[in-house]
């Protein structure tokens, strides 16, 4: 499976995500056994998820969770592939049990010119890099990714995230890859290309890179698996002696590892923009220290606590003689 | 009337306390060295004994004291008077020792009172070197009920000593800001 991000990566075959809610497992498994046969059969590549949030939603209209489901989804301007209980089944966006390899690749391809035609739209021609990196990292059963910049080839592997890359990664490195195209492929278990790509090159941590395309490379969006009200907390600090020093990033980790927060009262609590925010959640989700937590908090007025701490001051003077930008 | 503030730098003999001080103070570090005379805890040939001291001028006229540790942990008690009243203590780790996390215990527990009011970094160095991770130190941590920062550092790097500083500060600012705004 290959998944490029490039300015011309809107005229080459997407990485889409599709998944399924309301009917029973055999119904379940059966798609998913279809889906694993269409490879290059559609337009788009599409990969199963478990997630609810996903490019394509198959419901049962029998069902009435899914139909719940189903009204956020299209809200959301996403297509839904409809099972019905009952009647015809004429629409291109309909589908019947026992799924056929021909009506789902129809269903399919028409899921892919409104997905389009959405991105068309609002002017977004494809998913970013850091959009493009999570879903392939996540694909179930990915062993590896090979990563393609320039003339540069390496092998991230994912339980790890460490990278196998052919020079080290230090910033000057990682701005080159951001400059330009990267290109994405998922190997699983077995591939022979596990053993031959980046033979030789040494084992070295992923984290800056990860962070890096998080940052820069979002597109300005949030990853669609972290849902706007949702509240996040950090399992660890991000290793910034490798990634780099920037003052937004060490506040969103330092409140992030005292209290779960959502985007929207970690922008608060530090006093950064939401799009500062937003794009450290998204580092943080890639680098795999992000986590999701049900913690309620209670919101303060905004720099409410400024000024009242005993060692607000002192602080504020340590980074002054340092030469430190304070973040709040 | 000026002020004064203490930051405290500790961790196993040959962990680069010195160093670090040397990186940020505002004049090389005044260390009270002997030769070493626990060669099997490091090969080098001097290490300190007393306190390493260093100090950053604040504006007002006040100063950030900075003192070394002496590494060996016989002088336990004097760890435990230098941090009453400090501002926070930066623990340096090297990750090529046999037994890091080891290392770290003896001074993570003589520090607790500073760890638990979240003024506690770590810094790690040749961190790419040993087979400890980033990840095996926090969750190492996390086992002891701490969630300090723990970073890759070459402490002979002043940037990488103002990232342990800068993360402790950013630790300080947000239990303050939690404290504050809880406040009726």
């Amino acid at each position: 499976m290959n998944v490029t991000a490039g300015p011309s990566a809107s005229l080459r075959p997407q990485l889409r995500r599709i998944s399924a809610i309301g009917f029973d497992w055999r119904a379940e498994v059966s798609l998913k056994e279809t889906l694993a046969l269409l490879g290059g059969k559609t337009t788009d590549r599409w990969q199963y998820t478990e997630d609810l949030v996903a490019d394509v939603l198959v419901y049962d209209a029998g069902n009435a969770l899914a139909q719940a489901v189903v009204r956020r989804q299209i809200a959301s301007g996403h297509p839904c592939i409809c099972i019905p209980s009952t009647g015809d089944a004429g629409d291109e966006l309909v589908l019947r049990y026992p799924f056929g390899a021909t009506r789902l690749i129809r269903c399919l391809d028409y899921a892919s010119t409104r997905l389009t035609g959405q991105s068309a739209a609002t002017g977004d021609g494809s998913d970013s890099v850091c959009q493009r990196l999570d879903v392939a990292m996540r694909t179930p059963g990915a062993e590896a990714l090979v990563l393609r910049s320039g003339n540069h080839e390496g092998l991230l592997w994912v339980a790890s995230q460490r990278i196998a890359w052919p020079v080290s990664l230090d910033l000057d490195e990682c701005a080159r890859i951001l400059a330009g195209d990267v290109e994405i492929e998922v190997l699983h278990r077995g591939d022979a290309k596990l053993k031959s790509t980046a033979a030789g090159a040494a084992l070295q941590s992923a984290e800056p890179l990860l962070w890096a395309i998080g940052i820069a490379r979002s597109g300005g969006h949030p990853l669609r698996r972290l849902p706007a009200g949702q509240r996040y907390r950090l399992r660890r600090w991000p290793d910034f002696g490798v990634i780099g020093r920037r003052s937004a990033d060490l506040r969103c980790a330092a409140l992030l590892m005292q209290r779960a927060l959502s985007g929207t009262e970690l922008a608060s609590f530090s006093g950064l923009p939401i799009g500062v925010v937003q794009v450290f959640l998204n580092a943080a989700a890639l680098c795999g220290v992000l986590v999701a937590d049900a913690e309620r908090v209670v919101m303060p007025a905004r720099g409410a606590a400024s000024g009242r701490s005993p060692f607000g001051s002192v602080l504020h003077r340590i980074r002054s003689a340092f030469a430190m930008t304070s973040a709040a | 009337m000026s002020r004064e503030y203490k930051l405290l730098f500790a961790g196993p003999m040959g962990a680069g306390k010195t160093t670090a001080i040397g990186a940020i103070s505002d004049h090389a570090p005044i260390a009270t060295e002997a030769l070493n005379s626990d060669l099997a805890q490091h090969s080098k040939t001097h290490t300190t004994v007393g306190f390493d001291y260093g100090e950053v001028a604040l504006d007002g006229g006040d100063r950030l004291r900075l003192y070394g540790m002496p590494g060996q942990s016989r002088f336990d008690f004097v760890w435990k008077v230098a941090s009453e009243g400090a501002l926070g203590v930066v623990l340096l780790a090297d990750n090529t020792r046999p037994d890091p996390l080891a290392d770290l215990a003896v001074y993570v527990e003589a520090f607790r009172p500073l760890a638990d009011a979240d003024a506690m970094v770590i810094g790690i160095g040749r961190s790419q070197q040993g087979t400890t991770s980033i990840d095996d130190y926090a969750h190492w941590l996390s086992e002891r009920g701490h969630a300090a920062p723990v970073f890759s550092v070459d402490v002979r790097r002043r940037d990488d000593v103002l990232l342990l500083l800068e993360a402790l500060l950013s630790q300080i600012e947000t239990r303050e800001l939690f404290a504050t705004s809880s406040q009726p």
